[in-house]
């Protein structure tokens, strides 16, 4: 279950482009935090984690990826 | 005198005429060499959405990917692409939609070949107040010079909406839901769209979920010009 901040959170992760959505997942996978999630406790940047990993499964399985 | 000759059959076949845009000496062309090369051409658009960008898939598409799998524009939406498009829309330039077609055919080349053309459908009361199809003459063109099959009525367009033009981004969306049907199975086809202007997407959105649920497979989006998106 997403806040308004996780949704606005995750509005300006992904205005920032699928190479670079990529690569916070990531990070975030490797239980680390970005710029992006710095601000946010744990339990938010989890959330944020699975939004994007959704997010990004549509696009993984697509031929040519971001491009 | 024989070259005199010559080019006065030549122009009495296929008669010379000026630029549209600056008036300039076109030969047969409605726009001349400079004019041509000058027209505004999307750098590094978002490939699923045609949307101005770095390139890569949008933040648009990343949070709410459409039914269609990806666009390709012929220009940018700005000037004089947009006078050309209004004069060709409502003023009845028919005469335009040879070079829409040609520069979108240029563009098309390089994609994944689609199965068969489906031209913006227009509702019929708008066909009669226009007079024609613009997305379908456009298309023509295209299926001529691609070989490719452009079917108009492959789907219909069975609610007489409000103009996208005069609402928001949200409304457009609300406008569109249900304005299609397809009563054909389409059974995996990969259709290419083909329409004038892409603004919010929305209605090409909408066709494409129309054609989805009737079995298309893939849809692709041909747009001449792509219009800057503010959402």
């Amino acid at each position: 279950m997403t806040t308004p901040l996780i949704d606005q959170r995750i509005t300006q992760i992904c205005e920032l482009g699928c190479t670079r959505v990529t690569e916070i997942i990531v990070v975030l996978e490797q239980g680390q935090s970005t710029p992006e999630t710095a601000d946010l406790r744990p339990t938010d940047q989890a959330l944020v984690l699975k939004e994007l990993q959704a997010i990004m499964a549509v696009y993984n399985t697509r031929k040519g990826g971001c491009t | 005198m024989a070259q005199s000759l010559l080019n006065r059959c030549l122009n009495f076949i296929q008669p010379a005429q000026d630029c549209v845009l600056c008036g300039a000496a076109s030969a047969a062309n409605l726009v001349c060499e400079a004019c041509h090369a000058e027209l505004p051409r999307p750098a590094t658009p978002c490939p699923i959405c045609a949307a101005p960008g770095s390139g890569e898939v949008c933040g648009q598409c990343l949070q709410h990917p459409p039914h269609f799998t990806r666009s390709i524009a012929a220009l940018d939406y700005t000037f004089p692409v947009d006078k050309l498009i209004q004069a060709y829309k409502y003023h009845h330039q028919l005469a335009l939609a040879r070079l829409f077609g040609t520069l979108l055919s240029q563009a098309a080349r390089q994609q994944a070949r689609p199965d068969l053309l489906l031209p913006m459908p227009l509702h019929p009361t708008r066909l009669r107040e226009r007079g024609f199809n613009q997305a379908h003459e456009i298309a023509k063109r295209i299926g001529k010079t691609l070989n490719l099959p452009a079917l108009p009525n492959l789907a219909r367009r069975i609610v007489n909406t409000t103009s996208q033009a005069t609402l928001d981004w949200d409304a457009r969306k609300k406008n569109m839901r249900g304005a299609f049907a397809c009563d054909t199975a389409l059974a995996g086809q990969h259709i290419a769209l083909v329409d004038d202007v892409m603004t919010s997407g929305a209605t090409l959105n909408e066709l494409s979920k129309t054609l989805k649920r009737a079995g298309a497979g893939e849809i692709s989006v041909w747009v001449v010009a792509r219009a800057v998106a503010h959402h």
